[in-house]
């Protein structure tokens, strides 16, 4: 084995460990939790074997070198990744408009019964 | 709306009668004749009351006998009068909520008179002006009518409403600039010729009028705002002309200027934005307040200065009557000439792909100067944030069943007003943000 296989063995299975330590702590949800643990075991297994597999994908989508085909994976997987991180943002953004405008109404209803008070004393 | 005055027309809009005025004219004329007026003086008699004044100079007799004649024929017809259903109700209405009520008629004091004390509605006008109260050419259509009754109460024609069943009312409180509400369907009572005028408002009877009245009453304006201290003082000064400032909301979008400041000092209500987030979520905040209070109508209005209160109140109408749950004011289908091409052909693309997700076509899917009913509001889920929200909310509306109508407006194109809105870069935003919302 090489040296980085070493290397992503170790890292990868840190990282599934630490996501299972995550949902444990329940900072993430059960469906993340699944995400995470398939993509991490797939690199995983990529990393148990990365010859074997790189020809498996060569054959399969016919690129010149098993490398090459490795690279297309991981661009491919990144854009996935970018486009779930986008949706991401997308949903904090949005809990970020409902909390504004939740303290914009509550903060203007405290203001008018300050002047209700206000007028009455 | 701050409605502050109503002044209504007697015959034809609160009391109608068996004897139609088709009638009494017919009757006037025998009369005339019978007094020694010559046919050819007489004519044709339209409109009755000025007529008489230009007989009796021309066949040189007292215009006080002629009056008297027709007074006569107008008592008899009112001892014979009914009211109308609905106008006790919408009378208890307006008095419960502080609204001065006024009579402005083109009858005579006496028939008037009797017609208010035999239906038993006398004790809720505060001011009768009757024709006898004015020199003749001042009555209806003539504005003066109108103009009397608003001195009397120290009232600006913004804070008054006519409401009647015929063209005269429509154009002496257009004259004098109060808004209008024409009855269309009232057939006993009404004039014996007819005038067409568009009014502010149209209802088929007056009984209708109760169930506008409590949505004009009860019509909130939503303004969304960030950095706009230049204009937002003179746009708030406009709306405050017709609207009550408790029911318009400033939006306040995290502005870094005196927007704040300056709406706040205006008496209206001003939510604020911590941090900036766009006109949607700016939107979403005035519309789910407004609901909070009550809303029944909501007018979504720029603070940029490009929309005109004029507008407001047409985009209004068809909500207000009830034949619309969502008005979109279309700069498209008015004036367009002070509108720049890449704005014109921004909003068209973008109107395209509104049309797209909502299988409805709107000529102006961008336009900010829009009218919601409470039941059309309620059912919307705004979620973009960013100014894609002007086509998420008629793909929401027309996926809810709303009726949406457009109507045309004109938009007033400062070099600032120009500067602000959708550029080319946001409506490439806006279709791709309607594109991963239907992902999502």
């Amino acid at each position: 084995m090489l040296t980085v296989q070493y290397i992503a063995i170790v890292v990868t299975a840190g990282l599934m460990i630490y996501i299972l330590g995550e949902y444990g702590r329940k900072k993430i949800e059960w469906r993340e939790l699944i995400f995470w643990e398939i993509l991490l075991s797939i690199l995983f297994i990529i990393a148990l074997k990365p010859e074997e597999i790189s020809i498996l994908i060569k054959n399969i989508l016919g690129v010149g070198r098993g490398l090459d085909a490795l690279f297309i994976l991981a661009i491919g997987l990144s854009y996935l990744m970018l486009f779930r991180i986008h949706l991401q943002i997308d949903r904090v953004e949005r809990e970020i408009t409902d909390l504004t405008r939740k303290i914009a109404i509550e903060l203007e209803e405290i203001n008018e019964k300050l002047e209700r008070i206000e007028k009455k004393g | 709306m701050d409605i502050k005055l109503a002044i209504f027309d007697l015959d034809g809009t609160l009391v109608g009668s068996p004897i139609n005025f088709q009638e009494i004219k017919k009757r006037l004329r025998e009369r005339l004749i019978e007094y020694g007026i010559p046919e050819e003086i007489v004519g044709d008699l339209t409109p009755m009351y000025e007529s008489l004044f230009r007989i009796a100079d021309e066949a040189k007799v007292d215009v006080e006998e002629l009056k008297k004649m027709l007074e006569e024929l107008e008592v008899e017809r009112i001892r014979k009068s009914f009211i109308f259903d609905g106008v006790k109700e919408l009378l208890e209405f307006l008095r419960e909520r502080d609204i001065k009520l006024a009579i402005f008629t083109r009858n005579c004091r006496r028939a008037t008179e009797l017609a208010l004390s035999m239906h038993g509605i006398n004790s809720y006008f505060d001011a009768i002006i009757t024709r006898d109260d004015l020199p003749w050419k001042e009555i209806k259509p003539n504005g003066e009518h109108v103009k009397k009754i608003l001195e009397h109460f120290k009232t600006p024609p913004s804070k008054a409403i006519v409401i009647g069943d015929h063209g005269y009312d429509i154009i002496a409180g257009k004259r004098a600039g109060t808004l209008t509400m024409l009855i269309t369907s009232h057939e006993s009572g009404r004039m014996s010729f007819s005038v067409e005028e568009s009014a502010h408002f149209e209802i088929p009877t007056i009984k209708d009028a109760l169930l506008v009245f409590k949505r004009l009453l009860k019509t909130f304006v939503v303004v969304p705002a960030y950095n706009e201290e230049i204009t937002i003082g003179k746009v708030l000064d406009e709306l405050l002309a017709y609207f009550n400032a408790e029911h318009i909301v400033v939006i306040n979008d995290g502005s870094r200027d005196n927007t704040k400041r300056i709406a706040k000092e205006k008496g209206v209500h001003v939510l604020t934005h911590l941090i900036n987030r766009g006109l949607g979520g700016a939107l979403g905040t005035g519309i789910s307040y407004a609901l909070k209070k009550g809303a029944e109508i909501i007018i979504t209005f720029d603070a940029d200065g490009q929309h005109l209160v004029s507008d407001a109140l047409k985009v209004m109408k068809p909500v207000v009557e009830g034949k619309a749950d969502l008005a979109i004011g279309s700069r498209l289908m008015g004036d367009i000439s002070e509108m720049p091409f890449v704005k014109r052909l921004g909003n068209f693309i973008l109107d395209a792909i509104t049309a797209v997700f909502a299988r409805k076509y709107v000529s102006d899917s961008q336009s900010g100067l829009r009218c919601l009913n409470k039941e059309c509001a309620s059912k919307i889920k705004i979620t973009c944030d960013r100014y894609a929200v002007s086509s998420e909310i008629i793909i929401e509306a027309s996926k809810n069943g709303c009726r949406i109508v457009e109507v045309p407006i004109k938009a007033v194109y400062t070099s600032y007003s120009k500067k602000k809105g959708t550029n080319v870069m946001e409506g490439i935003k806006i279709a791709v943000q309607l594109l991963l919302d239907k992902l999502r």
